[in-house]
């Protein structure tokens, strides 16, 4: 039941795009094609579990013990980089279908800054493993969520009749407003 | 990289040792310089912490310093309010002071603000301890209200 | 690239925040007041100017190929000097900006900056792109900051200026980040295009 919890506090009510403001630059930047936002979802769900599961263990097997808790923004970075570069390797040999979907999003990836986020606030959260993981299940389904139902908004709007000054970034942004009213609505839900 | 195949194996092999060690060389001197910055640094954030839990012990207790000083998370509308509650020798409450909380901004996070913590000075267990009862609830954030209640109830509790 | 330009261009013509859209997610998560935006300017000032310093130094003995990974330990060094530094003198601010100090890590700004500019200028030239840069993010953040915190609160940079029981709550919540930057961009657009 706590994890379910933990699974819609992250995934609704402290949805990472809308309502923690967290990995916006790729909330614009991929929404212009459904079809781009489907990808790039399908790639942050894939490299956040792997790459929450990794800094997990760096934090508490190798940065704890040691005391070197200075060192983890490094460490996290660093290691989400060199991640990303395996995974990306891995798929394009083992299961080159993957790739082809979601290739071009993997390198865009290491900015995510949702990626970082979400190892810090489990370390901060002070969740242990299984915990961490629903955690960034719940992000990642949240991120996803929010990227696609925007992507879908846009494509509407792009026949809608705009003011001249509002096209583009600014009537984008006006969307996302009402989309995060929309998730502040969770607020209070489950009793959370 | 960047088009370098005309290097032969051997001559790759002494450049990628040769870009690991300056790489290494980089690691050492940022982590040798964050190692000093967190040895000055370090004492300080221990020491403010300690200072923050003194302050906030002194804020709600009596001014004799007699009595009891209780932390109690309840359940907020945002998340859990971490708050701390002074109970006086004879089981009233001498202070109640708001830790960390999470709820709506200019709504229920108005529940740090003194005009509502003060209501709470003098209640015991005999009051009933309610929104609209005996206690003038936040407008529009009832239920950050009724989880202070909640939090100064079992504070109260705790401390018989 | 005069030091003139260097210094002024990050300011309006190439505002990081509203012309490049980089570098939003303190800019809308930090800017419910006035004060919080000031703190957040301050820290990605302090980063971005001594990484753009630090980068502009060894541009001349990195090697091509582990650039990108060697500009990653220099930001996260001086993020996390500014975060410790922080946490030891301003903890109240350290607990409002909370995790999005360890992120600007990856803010956009400064590994752009690192790459686009300070790896192939001189390092004055590189200290001034980093201080109009900052200047520009910081006027950004702070104008949203003031006018979400006056629209929604009432108040700015902590003093009220009127009933709070009158303004716009939406303002300092989530949403009215997203409609003041809106707004803002739409306004730059239409005066841009009147001065032209």
């Amino acid at each position: 039941m706590e994890l379910l919890g933990i699974f819609f506090a992250a995934f609704l009510i402290n949805n990472i795009l809308l309502i923690r403001f967290i990995a916006l630059c790729s909330f614009f930047g991929v929404s212009t094609k459904i079809d781009t936002s489907v990808g790039m979802s399908f790639a942050v769900i894939f490299v956040m579990t792997i790459s929450s599961a990794v800094s997990w263990m760096v934090y508490h097997y190798v940065l704890a013990p040691f005391h070197l808790e200075f060192l983890r923004t490094a460490a996290f970075i660093l290691t989400i980089a060199a991640l990303v570069q395996l995974e990306e390797l891995y798929l394009k040999k083992m299961i080159p279908n993957l790739y082809r979907a979601m290739g071009i999003y993997l390198p865009l990836i290491t900015t995510n800054c949702a990626i970082l986020a979400v190892a810090f606030l489990a370390i901060d959260y002070r969740y242990d493993f299984l915990r961490s993981m629903v955690y960034s299940l719940g992000v990642s389904g949240g991120y996803s969520l929010a990227i696609v139902l925007f992507a879908y908004v846009r494509d509407r709007m792009a026949l809608a009749p705009i003011p001249k000054w509002f096209q583009g970034y600014p009537i984008a942004f006006i969307t996302a407003a009402l989309m995060s009213l929309a998730f502040l609505g969770f607020t209070g839900m489950f009793g959370l | 990289m960047l088009g370098r195949n005309y290097l032969g194996a051997g001559e790759n092999v002494g450049k990628i040792f040769k870009l690991g060690i300056i790489l290494a060389v980089f690691c050492v001197i940022s982590a040798g310089g964050l190692a000093i910055v967190y040895m000055y640094t370090q004492p300080k954030i221990v020491l403010n912490s300690q200072l923050a839990l003194e302050g906030s012990k002194k804020a709600v207790l009596p001014p004799s310093g007699k009595g009891q000083a209780i932390a109690v998370s309840p359940r907020g509308y945002g998340g859990p309010i971490e708050m701390l509650v002074g109970v006086d020798p004879v089981g009233k409450v001498s202070g109640v002071k708001i830790l960390s909380q999470r709820e709506t901004p200019g709504l229920g996070a108005n529940i740090v603000k003194p005009k509502f913590l003060d209501q709470f000075k003098g209640k015991s267990l005999k009051d009933p301890l309610e929104p609209k009862k005996d206690i003038d609830a936040i407008t529009g954030a009832t239920i950050s209200s009724r989880a202070v209640c909640v939090g100064v109830k079992e504070a109260l509790r705790k401390a018989k | 690239m005069s030091l003139w330009k260097s210094f002024n261009q990050g300011i309006i013509k190439e505002n990081p925040v509203l012309r490049l859209m980089i570098g939003l997610c303190p800019v809308l998560a930090v800017s419910n007041n006035a004060i919080n935006a000031l703190g957040m300017s301050v820290a990605v000032a302090f980063v971005l100017i001594c990484s753009n310093a630090v980068v502009a130094m060894i541009r001349k003995t990195t090697p091509d190929e582990i650039r990108i990974p060697i500009f990653i330990i220099v930001i996260s060094t001086f993020v996390t000097i500014s975060d410790y530094v922080m946490n030891a003198f301003t903890p109240d601010l350290y607990a409002a900006l909370g995790v999005f100090v360890p992120l600007i890590v990856v803010n956009c700004i400064i590994l752009g900056r690192a790459e686009a500019f300070a790896y192939r200028n001189p390092v004055l030239n590189s200290i001034l792109d980093g201080v109009g840069m900052s200047l520009g993010f910081a006027l950004a953040l702070i104008s949203i900051g003031v006018i979400r915190e006056v629209l929604g609160a009432g108040s700015v940079f902590g003093i009220a200026l009127f009933n709070p029981a009158v303004a716009a709550t939406i303002m300092v919540l989530p949403p009215g980040a997203f409609i003041t930057i809106g707004v803002l961009m739409a306004a730059l657009n239409k005066f841009e295009n009147k001065v032209q």
